[in-house]
């Protein structure tokens, strides 16, 4: 009934509709737009490459519901077939032990490694900021050792920090060193504006740097990005700030430039942030072929997963 | 019938269990017709139209499955109002749409000085029964109380007027009361926002309990639904746009937006628009 409200009988009692809509259909195609529809699996390697699993965007103060989120985040995954979540650290005091001893696991990391390979983490950026580079930059080899880590975040709009403070040069050159990921935060603005990294992605090559969000409207700046530096991707949630075209970025850049990310955050039974399903619908009703979308999904992080040493 | 796996509700799910579950659990499933609140046509966006012609528009809608839309014309916001309402119902017209793209004219202040434009305007909102309009505060250069005259005349139609989020929605109590006393002024009016988003929450809400004649689209507000939003506030719409600028592309999932706010707890169960915006 409330389906049937939103989807059209509210609007037409408004408008006065003479005829209006009536019924139901089942969705028929095998395009992964339909699928979507259906709510099926969607079949092709799927990796959400910009995702958070936390109770605030900032930090959290009851670790016990943890477990219900990375539960809740798997029920969304195991129905799209989504096979592995890049999870970005946005805290260190919740996560991190400073005191600890080598070989002691970030909270993050300890949760969800017992979940293999479906769970992978972004280590957050502020690792490099004054108050914690001391303790935490001699101990990125330990955390690199294992599995979970695979690459770094940065939120720099949240932190009021720009990206081209020096604090960070460490971290482009460990990136640099062991060809990892940096998800970066992009979006208008003194702080993490794509075109403030135009002199540091070309100094690390080896470096990838993901334009989270594809620089919200400031797009054709990342898309330059891109152009002139190779190790330059573009990251699909919430770039639908920018009203280009798709189609057009797509024909500019290739469909080998751009990963999959649904911003979404779990939250106890609930998804806050984006709607994953809400992104991803966003990404399948484009208006290109499938094969088109099917890099973007996961083939694409997955090779620059691959090329980590 | 399509089967579909339903989304596991185990209690006690571990790693090794859920993808089992999602495959193994599976139901039908029908998705109901589609009315989107907010489309448009016309050339002069972006360096490509999103949908220059009717003709484009409808196999849009194909595409996507949505049965039917309510579509102002870029021109009328861009260029001349009236001439750009009457391009839109020539458009329809053309294709043979008129069950399909709902017109909805763009108002603005200029239509009421200008010799002859209003006797035609209300002509052709009795003749073709138009009941949608559009203002677009920052191409009219103008504000709501700047096309009162317009409302007042088009009152009999119980009109529905669509405003976007980004440039008629903001927390400034000036603004709050300009919509305010507007939505008083005139209970006869349905106001719809448009592309509201996470910053347009607050001051949204404000008015929609304080008015029960306004409204808010789905687009750009599923992404993050608040948990209060009851089907009855939610008209559907599967455009997501950016301020002041065209509709993208690429519209979200519909289905998955409606179902999502299907089950909240109807407060006022009349208030939701669908848009794939």
């Amino acid at each position: 009934m409330h389906a049937q409200a939103i989807a059209h009988g509210n609007l037409e009692q408004l408008l006065r509709i003479e005829s209006p809509l009536r019924g139901s259909r089942p969705v028929v195609g095998d395009r992964l737009w339909h699928r979507l529809l259906r709510r099926e699996r969607l079949g092709p390697k799927i990796i959400d490459a910009h995702a958070h699993l936390s109770r605030t965007p900032q930090d959290w103060d009851d670790h016990s519901d943890f477990d219900a989120c990375a539960k809740h985040a798997l029920r969304y995954m195991d129905g799209m077939g989504v096979d592995t979540m890049l999870v970005a650290d946005t805290a260190i005091e919740a996560n991190v032990d400073l005191q600890g001893s080598l070989g002691s696991k970030t909270y993050t990391e300890e949760h969800l490694s017992p979940y293999g390979g479906r769970f992978r983490g972004y280590f957050s950026a502020l690792a490099f900021t004054p108050k914690y580079a001391e303790k935490l930059v001699p101990r990125l080899d330990e955390f690199f050792s294992r599995s979970y880590y695979i690459g770094f975040k940065m939120l720099n709009d949240y932190w009021h920090l720009p990206v081209t403070d020096p604090c960070f040069v460490p971290m482009w050159k460990y990136a640099d060193a062991h060809a990892l990921p940096i998800l970066v935060h992009t979006w208008e603005g003194p702080y993490d504006a794509p075109k403030l990294l135009k002199d540091i992605a070309p100094r690390y090559p080896n470096a990838i740097f993901l334009l989270g969000h594809s620089g919200s409207n400031d797009r054709p700046d990342a898309e330059e990005l891109a152009q002139n530096s190779p190790n330059v991707f573009l990251e699909w949630c919430g770039s639908f700030m920018n009203p280009t075209d798709w189609r057009e970025t797509l024909e500019r850049l290739g469909n080998r430039r751009l990963v999959y990310g649904s911003d979404s955050i779990a939250f106890w039974g609930e998804t806050l942030g984006h709607d994953p399903a809400w992104e991803m619908g966003r990404l399948l009703s484009l208006d290109v072929p499938d094969e088109t979308l099917v890099p973007i999904l996961g083939n694409n992080m997955s090779s620059i997963l691959a090329r980590r040493r | 019938m399509a089967i579909v796996p339903t989304w596991a509700g185990e209690q006690d799910l571990t790693p090794q269990r859920t993808a089992a579950t999602a495959r193994s659990e599976q139901t039908t499933i029908s998705l109901p017709p589609f009315f989107d609140c907010s489309k448009y046509l016309g050339p002069g966006f972006p360096q490509r139209p999103d949908f220059p012609r009717a003709a484009d528009l409808l196999s849009h809608l194909d595409r996507l499955g949505i049965d039917r839309a309510v579509a102002w014309h870029t021109a009328a916001r861009d260029l001349h109002p009236m001439s750009g309402n009457e391009q839109l119902l020539r458009e329809i017209e053309g294709v043979c749409a008129q069950d399909r793209i709902i017109p909805s004219f763009v108002i603005a202040p200029s239509m009421i000085d200008e010799p002859g434009v209003m006797d035609r305007f209300l002509d052709l909102v009795k003749t073709h029964r138009v009941r949608a309009f559009h203002f677009f505060k920052g191409k009219s250069g103008g504000s709501l109380p700047d096309v009162a005259s317009v409302i007042q005349a088009i009152l009999p139609s119980k009109p529905v007027l669509f405003l976007d989020s980004s440039e008629s929605l903001s927390g400034r109590d000036k603004d709050q009361n300009i919509m305010l006393s507007f939505s008083e002024e005139f209970p006869q009016v349905s106001i719809i926002y448009t592309n509201a988003m996470w910053v347009h929450y607050k001051a949204l809400y404000k008015l929609m309990e304080a008015r029960r004649n306004i409204f808010v689209d789905t687009s750009s507000f599923t992404p993050i639904a608040p948990r209060n939003t009851s089907s009855g506030d939610l008209v559907w719409s599967a455009s997501s746009s950016a301020p002041g600028t065209s509709q993208t592309t690429a519209p979200p999932s519909p289905p998955c937006r409606t179902r999502r706010s299907a089950p909240c707890m109807p407060r006022r169960s009349r208030t939701a628009i669908w848009s794939n915006c």
